[in-house]
């Protein structure tokens, strides 16, 4: 009798269904895309740091010695008697020896090409120069040299070769053109926004049916945007470069919306013309495969926008976008030579546009994007 | 509407839209269950101000967990058993769940004839179980209407397993009162 009690109890109490107010899904919307914010502000975070680390264990590793490695080696031979080349210094007076060196390390430039370097060392030689010179002419022999009062070392010499090689030589400009989207966007159209009340009748039970009313559904989707562009690097040494550039960017949205009167749909087409600033950072480099981390600033100006709607008021208007767009990102690259001057590369990239009273688009709606620059530099 | 048969056409492909954290997804899976799962908050709440909160906690907690749905057993009582557990929360927090391990009185079972429940409808049923003692709401919600045995009811609410019996019992002649009256 209980149980018959409760199933019937239970069958009432499960087919039963309230009304929410409308402003209870706002509410459920608006934490929903607070913690996407938040967690997307995480992920970023997490990416920049690991990048930073990267950049920052590269260093602390002496990184630039080891990878883009300026590596003198002097042929010099150590006199093997040592004793016998004291002995004779005492004949022979302290002059003047150059020691030709050879450097095979990976010169790194800007066209990322290897190349061999000598050099030129000159040293002074203190004691003496091994007389064993004149047994054997064609190998000039020197000892290790041993420093004195306002001498250098050799080593200190290699090393002040080292920080002059690096500060002192830039690379060559880089001519890049590029072509960039969102991937997160490619697969399928996002559906970022649901505005009015739904009203999924085929998803509901009879008794929900008869207590929904008919109301608007909006739908917006937002295509992937799509930028080019043109931008020049200019070295500032073997591991930074300053970059800069312009580029072009088109922003497109669907935005339909069903009422009781039929459909009505409206297409964006949003224009952009921006300037990035942005500074790039060598992590690796080979011949054939650079590897490198950017972060950056660019400003852009809307051109304009058109909005073609269709339905019950047809339109078709054109009109001026006020006002700039700001946005910051960062990111690590890869770039691969294809040629002497020419490298494919490919840099994925996280971006922040900055809320700033531009037209709605993808920008507005998630603010962080991730993002895939392709294309291909030039160095002269 | 056209759109959403197009990109929802089951509960499948709305599960999987909110997996992929999709708006109209979620905003499907809402008007199909916000009803029912309000009803059952205002159950549990007692006042609908504090309903609407639990919903609101609790569709968070759903969109944030869907993928631990495995897909054994149906997914309303998935997300049934996490609105209760929300709802639980909720009281816990506002230290309500405290009354029902005070009523400590046990009384004898009470017969309940099913044919009482035609008198009143659905609604009715709904406001008169909101509007039960707080002492023992809790324990006839997840009792005569979730399903839970005495011993979860015991282990959930930190009570003993007579306590939850002695409220049981309360709550159904505090309901048969009502109803034949």
């Amino acid at each position: 009798m209980e149980n018959e009690f409760d199933n019937r109890l239970r069958e009432m109490m499960e087919s039963y269904g309230e009304m929410p107010e409308a402003s209870s899904w706002d509410g459920i919307a608006s934490s929903l895309a607070g913690s996407r914010r938040r967690l997307w502000m995480k992920r970023s975070f997490a990416t920049v740091a690991a990048a930073a680390a990267v950049v920052a264990l590269f260093f602390i590793a002496g990184g630039d010695d080891i990878l883009i490695k300026q590596k003198i080696e002097p042929q010099i031979t150590v006199v093997q008697n040592a004793q016998e080349a004291v002995s004779d210094s005492s004949e022979v007076p302290a002059k003047v020896v150059t020691v030709r060196s050879e450097s095979r390390a990976l010169h790194a430039d800007a066209k990322g090409s290897m190349s061999i370097k000598q050099e030129e060392v000159t040293v002074m030689n203190p004691v003496a120069v091994a007389a064993s010179a004149d047994k054997n002419p064609e190998s000039p022999v020197i000892e290790k040299k041993i420093p004195q009062t306002g001498e250098k070392s050799i080593e200190m010499v290699e090393f002040e070769e080292s920080l002059k090689n690096r500060l002192g030589k830039r690379g060559k400009p880089v001519l890049a053109f590029s072509a960039m989207l969102s991937p997160a966007a490619s697969n399928e159209d996002i559906n970022l926004l649901s505005l009015s009340n739904a009203n999924h009748k085929d998803l509901r039970s009879s008794m929900d049916r008869e207590q929904v009313s008919f109301d608007n559904v909006s739908d917006t989707r937002f295509l992937p945007p799509l930028t080019i562009g043109l931008q020049l690097m200019l070295p500032v040494d073997r591991i930074f470069s300053l970059g800069t550039g312009i580029n072009y960017s088109l922003l497109y949205s669907i935005t339909e919306e069903h009422n009781r009167f039929g459909t009505d749909r409206t297409e964006q087409t949003l224009h952009y013309i921006g300037v990035p600033l942005f500074l790039q950072i060598y992590l690796y480099k080979t011949p054939k495969l650079n590897l490198y981390a950017n972060t950056g600033v660019t400003l852009e100006k809307g051109l304009a926008v058109r909005f073609k709607r269709t339905g019950s008021l047809p339109s078709d208007e054109i009109m001026r976008v006020s006002g700039f767009q700001w946005s910051i990102g960062s990111g690590l690259g890869v770039e691969y030579m294809i040629g002497k001057h020419t490298g494919l590369y490919a840099d994925p990239l996280l971006t922040y546009y900055f809320r700033s009273n531009q037209p709605m688009n993808i920008r507005t709606a998630e603010p962080l994007q991730f993002r895939m620059e392709i294309g291909f530099r030039y160095r002269f | 509407m056209a759109i959403q048969k197009r990109e929802y056409p089951t509960q499948q492909a709305i599960i999987e839209g909110c997996i992929k954290r999709e708006t109209l997804a979620q905003r499907s899976l809402y008007d199909m269950y916000a009803p029912r799962m309000l009803t059952l908050c205002m159950r549990y709440a007692g006042d609908r101000e504090r309903a609407k909160d639990m919903l609101h906690d609790g569709f968070i907690t759903i969109f944030n967990k869907i993928e631990s749905y495995t897909g054994t057993g149906s997914f309303e009582g998935w997300m049934r058993r996490i609105f209760v557990n929300t709802a639980l929360m909720s009281l816990r927090k506002a230290d309500v769940l405290r009354k029902t391990g005070e009523l400590d009185d046990a009384s004898g079972e009470q017969s309940l004839e099913p044919s009482a429940l035609d008198k009143i409808s659905s609604k009715e049923l709904m406001e008169l179980i909101a509007s039960m003692p707080e002492g023992f709401r809790v324990v006839f919600n997840m009792f005569a209407i979730e399903g839970y045995s005495h011993q979860e009811i015991a282990q959930e609410l930190n009570i003993s397993e007579s306590s939850s019996r002695s409220q049981l019992s309360r709550a159904r002649s505090w309901l048969q009162e009502r109803i034949t009256r």
